[in-house]
């Protein structure tokens, strides 16, 4: 009478579809035969839960990132993304040697630019490669729209890379976490949108990656994984400048190690393995080239890497020597010895000039005031300011209060790899309170320190849960039993208040991070998928207004002028000159050469025919200029117009900036300098803008960006003629005429 | 400059040329009454916009007397320098249009400085000749409708369509003066049925010559019809999963007016059996890669069979076995406690011994 029932209970679950007629028997051997096959080992489940969380995960980092697709259309954002488009189509229909030896004559003229020896290839060299891996598998694809998708495709990559660094630094849950935390975290998202081909798309993948191989070889002391951990950090030298980052966190990760006593031959595998051979593949990385060894930046790698021989050197005679009196004598002699070497050596280098000093944008990382006193163009664009607590809250979200959390979990369980992301987010995070474009390389962090505090806490919780929830469970096979809930009851007594708050915290979790989720997407949807060349607004009636100003110019451009004419405009708009305008420039966004840029400032900045001559001797023919007053587009050259001010004046000192301002204050009106009012950059903003109404009720010549009339009405052009306008105003060009007849 | 007339000047010759004719005249009319100027011959009379040469008689055959009109005219000429229309026929349904226009104002060449300001003022102020919009007539039915050019979509385009046609509106980035260039590529695709025919084995498909625009003139036409994979080779395009490329049909006319637009066919044979070639290929595709998948999941790639990790990792596998094999055991011998307990319960309530005992036995049974 007892065993009925239960097989009963068994099939009831499984089984009652398939077995229309409840027999004992055969119901008992068909259960006990679709159990097993369908019951995987524990194991089996685990995999396939995890392998579905993780493809989940993969496509939601994908798809998360179409949004800017989806509202706008398969295009290249921003500025940079242009250059690495345009170089990109080159490659591929070039050839990789041809593009390594590209002298750029379109760009920087007349200086030119050897694009082979100033740039990160990796991202060009990936988009390429997974291009003409589609075209062999025969997929029809434009390279326009593998550019576009290959930062959500690295991306979904790097959620692969935080699931498995999450699972080496803590568990397969945090792993989990991390990855689905990373996957929609908009600090990472701002730039890696679909549209976004930048090179952080690709190198904050190369980043996670090098880092978890490293912690890997850490923690295993394996020579493979060193081994692909310095090829890790090859790929990320040659996607982006960041580079730096590792090779200054891994040596002070290494001598924290070797302060807190942690010194072990896997860390001088690790060590050693990945900074030689990393080094040496990153010397092939022309952009690159020697630096490892002459540069300021990458010289406390090198000091550890000896340091870790002197460790191993020490090791050995303390073996050695039985006496720990003399191991002590020569402990000191020889450390003595190590860092005055050192200290020789690295005077002598930079005395002789072998040695590089740290770069102005190095010092503007330790010191966030550096860039403002010594260096306008680093401080000059937006993306190098200081951060903000809002854009902290804005890319973090719930992640900002998880982090000490995770912090604290790291602590109570320090290992070698636990102090490796502690120290990956304390220092990235510094750097990312100092520049707004560095949250980006807090973020895996941030979401793997993250990870740990949401995977420990709801171990925890479920834990407390499930406990109790035990009795119940072995209950239900039985049926309704009295006798055994209430001999379980006296244990469950004694902790009911912990239950029920594991369960409230549990719900509240929950709550948060679908919060964080819903925070992610309208982020994500609002403000980071934006391409920024084609402006959207809402009209009167809440339509969508779009602007497509910058393309109309540009277009307009490589139809209408002659396919060598020279456009002078401010380096901004450079790269998007060169590559959609197809044009050449004088300046461009590789601000490598700040006297050039000085020039085109001060010729924006001088009176008409002053900039005439300037203009005459860079053989300008049109000039562009970026005019929101129409609109009421703020970030125009007119708010720009100080910069250029200050960086002219950094070279030549004809250029001052008081002469702009009156009693320090910026103005365009009528109560504007003089100097303003009848400079170059003023007079091709504002050319005939004072017989245009802008806003009804608003006198003609009402600036909707600056909120003012403007001072100077009347503005007569005499070396330059307007050449185009487009629809908005927003692009302004003009032709430089030619000089007079003489005679 | 942009503010200017437009004046045309045409050329022509005041007799017919190649025959022996009796009497003739010509009347050149003209949008507008203001005339430049104008070759005055024998027997030439003004009325209001026309100009009336002749009557003339009993001319010989090749006489030649030419005359030149110079007169204004506002109107844009549109002029595509050269147009590209390549229809890309599937057989799972769709014909591909893809145009792609070389585009000139063909009227004067502007002077001077373009002014937005000026230009904003209004059209017909100061007689502005710029092309500011196109009308395209597509066929019925015709979907999935794009307006583009190398830098990315134009958003200044509007989409009617009924039953009877679709009528796509679009502007060019930028208005378009005289001597003005512009390039853009329409494309859309039309539902296969109303084009495709089959007479006797013969795949026959009728589509339009010329430009869906009126007020057009194509200096170089170019059609090119890329059939399906699987004909004979004429040129050859790759698109999605092409092995051996498409044959191309390239039709070519220079001079080409809104009333070439005539209906042309290309007649080829395909095997409806073709089209599955595609599908085909990616089920072998996908079919090696899970199985490559599976694969690498499976084999032992491990070098040295002796290495301690190696070691570790199968000592892990044979730990992670017997502890799931215990547990099982364990929450079998779990059941049967718990069955047993219950039993006891029902003892100790209705006392039937035999029932307990049955119970016992079943448990030591399954227990061994």
């Amino acid at each position: 009478m007892v065993g009925k029932p239960i097989s009963e209970h068994v099939n009831g679950g499984t089984n009652t579809s398939k077995t229309t007629s409840p027999k004992p028997f055969s119901s008992d051997l068909l259960s006990n035969l679709s159990f097993k096959t369908l019951k995987l080992k524990t194991k089996q489940q685990e995999l396939l839960i995890r392998v579905s969380i993780l493809c989940l995960v993969y496509v939601l980092a994908f798809i998360t990132r179409l949004f800017s697709v989806l509202r706008y259309e398969s295009m290249i954002h921003e500025f940079d993304p242009y250059f690495n488009y345009r170089t990109t189509l080159y490659l591929t229909e070039k050839g990789f040697y041809e593009f390594w030896n590209w002298f750029d004559s379109e760009s920087w003229y007349p200086l030119g630019r050897i694009i082979g020896g100033t740039l990160y290839p990796g991202l060009m060299v990936t988009a390429a490669l997974i291009y003409w891996a589609l075209r062999f598998l025969r997929f029809a694809v434009h390279i326009r729209e593998v550019c576009v998708l290959t930062a959500p495709f690295f991306a979904s990559n790097t959620t692969i890379v935080a699931y498995l660094f999450g699972k080496e630094i803590w568990d397969t849950g945090a792993g989990l976490v991390a990855a689905a935390l990373i996957a929609i975290c908009p600090g990472y998202i701002s730039r890696s949108v679909a549209g976004s081909y930048d090179n952080e798309g690709v190198a904050i993948f190369a980043l996670l990656l090098t880092f978890y191989l490293f912690v890997k070889a850490v923690n295993t002391g394996s020579l493979a994984w060193s081994l692909a951990s310095a090829f890790g950090y090859f790929y990320m030298v040659s996607a982006w400048g960041g580079y730096v980052f590792i090779i200054n966190l891994v040596p002070l990760y290494v001598l924290v190690l070797l302060i807190t006593g942690r010194y072990s031959m896997r860390l001088y595998v690790a060590y050693n393995c990945m900074y030689i051979v990393g080094m040496l593949l990153a010397m092939q990385i022309r952009f690159v080239g020697f630096q490892h060894v002459q540069s300021g930046e990458h010289m406390a790698a090198m000091g550890v890497f000896f340091l870790m021989q002197v460790f191993y050197f020490l090791d050995w005679v303390k073996h050695l020597l039985s006496d720990t009196k003399m191991f002590q004598a020569f402990l000191r002699i020889t450390v003595t010895c190590a860092v005055g070497v050192g200290a020789v050596a690295l005077g002598l280098g930079t005395a002789s000039g072998y040695i590089s000093p740290w770069t102005g944008r190095f010092y503007s990382l330790l010191d966030p005031t550096y860039a403002k006193d010594h260096i306008p163009i680093i401080a000059s664009v937006s993306e190098h300011q200081p951060t903000a607590w809002s854009s902290f809250m804005f890319d973090f979200h719930i992640l900002l209060f998880l982090f000490p959390a995770g912090l604290y979990f790291c602590f109570k369980r320090l290992s070698d790899a636990t102090i490796f992301i502690v120290m990956y987010g304390l220092t990235s995070m510094y750097f990312a309170g100092v520049m707004v474009r560095l949250i980006l390389v807090a973020t895996p962090a941030v979401c793997l320190i993250s990870a740990i505090a949401v995977s420990a806490t709801i171990k925890n919780l479920t834990q407390l849960v499930r406990a109790k929830d035990k009795v119940p469970q072995t209950g239900s096979t039985k049926g309704a039993s009295s006798a055994k809930g209430s001999s379980k009851g006296s244990i469950d007594q004694s902790q009911p208040f912990q239950k029920n708050g594991a369960i409230a915290l549990l719900f509240g979790a929950f709550y948060l991070l679908s919060k964080y989720a819903t925070h992610c997407t309208w982020v994500t949807s609002e403000a980071y998928s934006s391409p920024s060349i084609v402006l959207a607004a809402r009209g009167a009636h809440g339509n969508r207004v779009i602007f497509d100003d910058y393309r109309e110019a540009y277009f307009w451009l490589r139809q209408n002028t002659p396919p060598d004419a020279k456009v002078m405009s401010w380096w901004d708009y450079g790269y998007q000159i060169t590559a959609m305008g197809n044009r050449t420039v004088i300046v461009d966004n590789n601000t490598w050469n700040n006297t050039h840029i000085a020039t085109v400032g001060r010729a924006m900045s001088s009176y008409e025919d002053e900039a005439y001559d300037i203009m005459r001797s860079l053989d300008v023919d049109y000039v562009l200029v970026v005019f929101g007053g129409v609109t009421g587009y703020s970030s125009d050259d007119i708010n720009k117009f100080l910069w250029m001010v200050r960086i002219g004046g950094g070279v030549f000192p004809v250029i001052k900036e008081p002469d702009y301002l009156v009693n320090g204050e910026y103005r365009v009106d009528k109560g504007a300098a003089p100097k303003m009012l009848n400079c170059l950059m003023y007079k091709l903003s504002y050319y005939r803008f004072g017989e245009l109404t802008t806003e009804y009720g608003k006198p003609p010549g009402y600036d909707r960006a600056r909120g003012v009339e403007i001072g100077n009405k009347d503005v007569k052009l005499e070396y330059l003629e307007e050449a185009f306008t487009t629809s908005n105003w927003i692009v302004r060009i003009y032709k430089v005429k030619p000089p007079n007849n003489r005679w | 400059m942009q503010a200017d007339i437009e004046l045309l000047v045409f050329q022509d010759t005041a007799h017919y040329l190649s025959h022996a004719v009796k009497a003739q005249t010509i009347s050149v009319k003209l949008p507008d009454a203001r005339i430049e100027s104008y070759t005055r011959v024998d027997n030439t009379k003004t009325v209001g916009s026309e100009i009336k040469y002749g009557p003339y008689e009993n001319l010989p055959p090749f006489s030649y007397s030419p005359i030149v009109v110079h007169f204004e005219s506002n109107q844009p000429f549109a002029v595509a320098e050269e147009l590209v229309r390549e229809i890309e026929i599937s057989h799972w349904g769709n014909v591909q249009v893809t145009e792609h226009y070389k585009f000139v104002h063909g009227g004067a060449q502007s002077k001077g400085e373009f002014s937005r300001l000026d230009y904003q003022a209004g059209p017909h102020v100061r007689g502005q000749y710029a092309i500011r919009r196109l009308v395209a007539k597509l066929p019925p039915r015709a979907h999935s409708v794009y307006y583009r050019d190398e830098i990315g979509n134009i958003s200044t385009s509007n989409l009617w369509s009924d039953s009877k046609k679709t009528e796509l509106e679009i502007e060019p980035r930028y208005p378009v003066i005289g001597g003005w260039k512009t390039a853009f590529t329409i494309g859309y695709g039309l539902p296969l049925h109303d084009f495709l025919f089959q007479s006797d084995g013969k795949r026959l498909i009728g589509l339009t010559f010329g430009c869906p625009m009126n007020e057009v003139v194509i200096n170089t036409l170019i059609v090119k019809v890329f059939l399906p994979e699987g004909s004979r080779d004429i040129s050859t395009k790759f698109s999605h999963l092409d092995i051996a490329g498409r044959p191309v049909v390239v039709l070519e006319k220079t001079n080409a007016v809104p009333e070439h637009n005539q209906k042309f066919q290309v007649y080829y044979k395909f095997n409806s059996l073709a089209m599955l070639m595609e599908p085909l290929m990616l089920i072998p595709g996908f079919f090696f890669l899970f199985v490559a998948g599976i694969v690498c999941m499976h084999v032992d790639l491990s070098i040295s069979k002796s290495s301690a990790s190696y070691l570790a990792k199968l000592q892990w596998d044979e730990v992670q076995a017997t502890i799931q094999q215990i547990q099982h055991i364990i929450n079998r011998g779990l059941v049967i406690h718990d069955k047993l307990e219950a039993s006891l319960c029902d003892l100790s309530r209705t006392g039937d011994i035999q029932a307990c005992k049955a119970a016992r036995k079943a448990a030591d049974g399954s227990l061994k």
